[in-house]
Formats: structure tokens, sequence, C-alpha cells
């Protein structure tokens, strides 16, 4: 079973990282930088339990203020650029980090180190050895991933819970034209900013959650391919509504594992089913209308309105 | 129900039985490995990049473990408490990514229960895997897996510090280098310009860069005329060369696998950038260095651990053997340590006195990793004397390749020192 609470783990981080991006999504902005906000998280994370003495929760909780921080660093001065421009310039920042925590030096000497093995903390392009919280406090796999899955539950609420609100439909309303979002009187670049912000929280806290569960990280892992694969989950899974992103991140995840035993042929025939989403579901497999009908298959159609025709 | 609700569903459904067609399709396509006790078998489990990135490393390893299995096998198997036991070896590709290998690395030890866990080849997924590993023998309050777990090619300085259940039969890379560097600087030398080039985003070759080269150069007083950094991904090289060509580098450390390896010469030859001596690590051992570099690989040297000319008969036979099952003309390194690896754990086995028994398997884990730990004077097929050291590195000797006319070639033994 510890294979598949591992995966579990996997597929729960996924999710996370599916909703930072879902995040500023709401609200029109694409970001790639999530990697950045993601790796920032683990580094924090890592940091806070090896040479911190943290608890796992605390050093995630850090990782997410970590995660947003440096997402409220680069949002502000990003958020007022519009579509592509936006994308383009977290996909600088992301870059950016990526190079700095390849770089990242900080830490301890070990007393007791093998040859190369000799320092406790990031050691630049080596990486960061030694994440062993989980061994050290004995958690196991299953612990783990009901740990991973409780904070997904929470976000995963927080978001239903949005998704009902009055943000939701500020969101949806900057997304659908800025413009007039703004002459009705919407503050869009503090909305953009919040949201963005959510979202770089949330991203941190996955990567935390990723450190602990892998046990070593380096720069290398946090590259803009991890971006666009998170992005990948809230496209496929359906970026007008909060369920696409779950089904996107549990898909991606958990479908090439179960696919396993056909080896060779497992990434084809998920790429087959990922261009028959594409071509037949381009707006994602779940949508908001969707959703709409299934949460209210009596009411009339006049009343199943989106969110923004109520606003 | 109106048609276009009706529609959408229809797709919905579709999509969740192609899904579930295929989870049913690759579920029949595999029997699970269980009570293996009971079925008189050995489970080994072997873990390496069998698609994605490193498949030019973890496809020759993992068919040297096959070949070995195979053998040991027909010879009926190898003899646990009395009575002859078959090895099955379990396969699991993790494309060189290590959110692939953790779980895989849990389910060979949780799952398949293996007594011993080959791999993984990347040093960057080695390491996430032994850290799932107890670190200190005995250590009541770690919870980590107690599974002996052995790497046939990692070579990144230090990964077996992460676990004492860990152990790697890949070589002593800052030894290698070493005698690579003073064994050119004899034959060629004196040099003026010694510079580097090193994949920076991987962390095996930023690993030898500082853990082998560098030293070395610190020792001959050295500092490096010109350093250039590029990503295993990169398809351009041209900045980076001009810049080793302006230094005038003559002593030329290509700290970069085949991926990069190969444009970066091309760029090299395009710029008549021709160093007297290039030297590289166990990255350049793969038949695309050739095939795909053609004359602009020519002349870079490389430490090997088992090279297919070694006169012992047996490496011969492996040799032909993998040429058989591939069609390929050139067996790397990577096959010859698959299959030692194989016989190795094959010593430790018959050597720990195990029991085979599901009651018995823990206890059986730990005579396995010390017999491994204990490894002395342990006869290769391939003809040298190995023994494992205290970071639980199998200590072997340096063989140099060069290439040479398209092919690599021996370059120097310990034995005979230069061949041409």
């Amino acid at each position: 079973m510890s294979y598949w609470f591992t995966i579990a783990a996997l597929t729960g981080i996924n999710v996370l990282l599916a909703y930072s991006v879902y995040a500023s999504f709401m609200s029109g902005q694409v970001s790639i930088g999530q990697a950045a906000f993601f790796g920032v998280g683990a580094y924090v994370g890592a940091s806070l339990t090896v040479l911190g003495g943290f608890d796992l929760i605390s050093a995630v909780l850090v990782a997410g203020f970590a995660g947003a921080a440096a997402s409220l660093f680069v949002g502000v001065p990003t958020l007022r650029l519009k579509g592509y421009h936006f994308t383009i310039a977290t996909v600088a920042f992301a870059e950016a980090v990526r190079v700095i925590l390849h770089n990242l030096k900080y830490g301890r000497p070990r007393s007791s180190g093998n040859v190369g093995d000799q320092w406790l903390g990031p050691d630049g392009a080596t990486g960061f050895r030694h994440i062993a919280y989980l061994n050290e406090n004995g958690i196991t796999t299953g612990q783990y991933a009901l740990i991973v899955w409780v904070i997904v539950v929470i976000v995963v609420i927080g978001f239903f819970l949005v998704e009902r609100s009055r943000i939701a439909r500020i969101l949806r309303t900057i997304e659908e034209d800025e413009v007039v979002a703004r002459a009705i009187g919407i503050p869009v670049a503090r909305y953009k900013v919040a949201a963005f912000v959510c979202g770089g929280f949330i991203a941190g806290m996955s990567g935390a959650l990723y450190a602990h569960l892998l046990t070593f990280i380096s720069g290398g892992d946090f590259i803009i391919h991890l971006s666009t694969i998170a992005l990948a989950y809230v496209v496929i899974g359906g970026g007008q509504t909060m369920w696409g992103p779950l089904l996107g991140a549990i898909l991606f995840t958990v479908l090439p594992e179960t696919l396993r035993p056909i080896k060779d042929f497992r990434i084809e025939l998920f790429g087959l089913l990922i261009i028959l989403v594409m071509l037949f579901r381009p707006t994602g497999m779940i949508s908001a209308a969707a959703v709409r009908r299934w949460s209210t298959p009596w009411a009339p159609k006049a009343q199943r309105k989106r969110p923004t025709e109520a606003f | 129900m109106s048609k276009r609700q009706k529609a959408e569903f229809q797709a919905i459904k579709a999509f969740g039985l192609a899904g579930a067609l295929a989870v049913t399709l690759s579920s029949a396509a595999t029997s699970p490995a269980r009570a293996f006790q009971d079925e008189g078998t050995i489970i080994l489990c072997s873990i390496e990049p069998l698609s994605g990135i490193g498949t030019s490393f973890g496809q020759p390893n993992y068919l040297g473990k096959v070949i070995a299995v195979d053998e040991i096998n027909a010879e009926g198997g190898i003899e646990v408490d009395g009575k002859k036991m078959k090895i099955k070896l379990i396969s699991e590709d993790d494309q060189a990514k290590p959110d692939q290998g953790v779980p895989l690395f849990r389910k060979c030890a949780e799952s398949d229960n293996a007594l011993v866990i080959t791999g993984t080849q990347y040093s960057r997924v080695t390491e996430s895997m032994w850290g799932l590993l107890q670190k200190k023998l005995d250590d009541p309050k770690d919870g980590g897996l107690q599974v002996p777990s052995m790497s046939f090619l990692s070579m990144k300085a230090g990964v077996t510090g992460v676990s004492e259940w860990a152990f790697r039969n890949a070589g002593d890379e800052p030894a290698q280098h070493e005698l690579a560097i003073k064994l050119m600087e004899e034959r060629y030398g004196p040099f003026k310009n010694y510079s580097g080039a090193v994949e920076a985003n991987e962390g095996h070759s930023v690993a030898a860069w500082k853990a082998a080269y560098t030293p070395a150069l610190d020792r001959r007083n050295i500092k490096a005329t010109e350093y250039v950094e590029w990503y295993e991904t990169d398809r351009d090289f041209s900045v980076q060369i001009r810049k080793l060509k302006r230094a005038n580098t003559d002593f030329f450390i290509l700290s970069s696998h085949l991926q990069a390896n190969v444009g970066a010469m091309l760029e090299a030859q395009r710029q008549g950038f021709k160093p007297k001596t290039i030297i590289s690590h166990i990255g350049s051992d793969a038949a695309e260095m050739v095939e795909l570099g053609k004359q602009s690989t020519e002349g870079i040297v490389f430490p090997t651990a088992i090279h297919m000319a070694f006169p012992a008969p047996k490496v011969k036979w492996l040799a032909d053997e993998y040429k058989k099952r591939t069609k390929e003309t050139y067996m790397p390194q990577f096959v010859g340590l698959g299959y030692e690896g194989i016989m190795i754990v094959k010593e430790a086995i018959v050597k720990a006195g195990i029991k085979n028994r599901p009651e018995t398997l823990a206890a059986d884990r730990r005579k396995v990793r010390d017999q491994l730990a204990a490894i002395r004077d342990y006869k290769s097929f391939a003809g040298m004397t190995l023994n494992m050291n205290a970071n639980r590195d199998i200590v072997r000797p340096v063989y140099l390749v060069k290439i040479t006319g398209g092919d690599f070639k021996l370059y120097w033994t310990p034995e005979k020192g230069f061949l041409f």
C-alpha cells in the first residue's frame, strides 16, 4: 500500500500546485511562475525542518508564507501587465529563481559525511540532501498522504466557498473584461495581486510537502516544465470551475501510474487520451456549465446562469 | 436532458470508459509479484531509466542485469536454505525522474518485498530514493526503509552517505579523474591552459567538477583558465566554445553527458577548437557520441570500469550476448556493471545464509546488507579484484577509453599502460 500512499501524497501535492495556478487563472492571469513559488517553498520548508528544528506543519505554513511573499514581490510590478506579457514575466521570474536556488549555499558542515557529502543544507548545484524529517519522526507514507490530503481538503473547501462568493464573481468579471470591471469600480490590481499571492501561498506549501516526500531537492527540480504541467492540470481539467484543477491533477498523476504495467506504451496512451480531451473538450474535462447543470438539475434553465451574468 | 447535455454527458462517459479500459488493459498486462518465498524465487528489483533522457545509460545497465539473472537461473538459481531458488528480477522505469523513482522504490521495498533493490542510475533520482532508507543502522528513532540497495551507475560524489543501506558499484570518481589528468599530463604535457565545461543542471557533472576535477587541479596549483557552463538540454554552444577557444585551452575537461557533449563537440569542430587533450566522465560512454558526434568527438578520453576489449573470456561472452540481444556493435561499461552487480548481489545472498521466507525477510535483508558491506577480494568476471570501502563504494581499478576511429578503444590499463 505504501506505493499507493506515495502516489496519493504526490497527487495531493500536484492538486495543490494546480490550485496555485487556478487562483490567478480565475482572474484571467496565466502564470508560468508557479515552479518558482513551489521551489521557494521547498527550500524554505526543508531548511526549517533540517536546519531549524521546526515541526512539519509549521514548516509547511512558513513555506506557504514564503511562497506568498515571493509572489507578492513579483505580482505587484507584473500584474499591471496584461495577457501574454504577464505570462512571459512570470517565466522570467521562474528562471531567475531556479538559477538562484541552483547556486544557493547555506547551512552547516557535517562532521561525519563522505567525500562530497560534508554539508547539511543546500549546497549549490549539488543539491539539498538529508531531508529526513519523515523517517526521523516515524511518519509513515499513509500518515503523510493523510497530512497532504487534509491540506488539500482545506484548500478545496476554501475554493468551494470562494467560488460561491462575491470574490469569485469579481475575479470572473476581471477575467471577462478588465475595462468593464474597472468601470464598475472594481479595484482590479488589488484583486489580481490577492489572487496571485494566494496562489503563491498554496504553491509554497505544496513545495514544502514535495521536499519532505522526496528527501532531496535541487534547483534543477523547479524548472519551467513543472509550471507548464501545473498549467496543463488546470487547462485539461477545466479552468472554468474549481473542480477542473482537482480532476486534472488527479488524472495527470494517477493515470500514468496505473498504466505503468504496459511499460513503453503508457506515455503514448496517456498522450492520446490528452489529445482526445483537447479535441472533444477544449474547455477542459469539466466546464462551469456542466457543474451548474449537475448541481441544479431540477432548476429551470433560465436560473442556470453563469456567475458573472448574475453579478 | 437537452441534446447538448446528452452529448456532453456522452463525451465525458466516453473519456471515463477510455480511462477505465486503459487501466484494465494495463492491469491485465502484468501479474503481481507476491508470495515469492512460497514459489521458490528470490525477488530483486531493478529501477532505472528505461525511457526518457537517461535511456542511453539505463537500458544497457538493465540488459546487463537481465543477462546475469538469465545465466543464474539457467544454472538452476541460487542455493538458499538447502534448495535452489531462481531469481525474479522486477523491472521498473523511473524515466530519470525523482517523483517516479520514490514511489517505485517504496513499491519494490514494501509491495514487491524485494530482497535487494538495484538502482537507480541517475544520481538525482538515486539521492531521493536512498533518502527513504534508514540513515544509520539499528537507529530505533529512524523509521526509514531497511532494504539493501545498490546502484551500478550513480557516480555523484557522496551519494552513499545518505544511508548505511546504500551501496554503489560505479567506481571512485575523484580517483578516476586524478589518474586521467596525471596520465594525460605525463603523455602529452606540459599544458598551459586547463579549462572546464560543466553541465550545470546535472548533479553528477557538477559534483564531478567540485569533488573530482577541481581538487585535482588544486593539487597542481592550477586555476582553470576558462570555465563555462551549459545545460543537458542546450542546443547552442557557440558562446561557450568561443570562450574556451579564446582561452587557448589545451587541456579541456568535459564534465558533461552525451546529450550536451555531442552538440558541444560539433560546435567545437565548426569553430576549429581542438585542444591537445579532452577528458570526460562516464557520461561520454554511449554509442551516440560516435554515431551523432562522428569526427568531432575523436580523441575524447574517459575512465571506464569494464571494457569489451578486456582479455577475460567472460567479458567477450557478455559483449557477444549483449550484441546478440541488441544488435549494437559497442557494449558500454554499464552493461558490465549491471552484470557484475547482480553477480556481487548473488554472492552476498549465498554467503548471507538467508531463509527467504516471509517472516525472515527483514533479517534476510540485514544479512545481505552486512555481506555487501563486507565484500573483500571479490573476483569479478572481468578479471579484477574488488573491495567495498568504508563509504560503501566498491573500489575498482581504473581504465581509460579513447574515442578513436569512430570507436571506443581501450586506451590505458594498469597492467600494460598506454595501449596505443
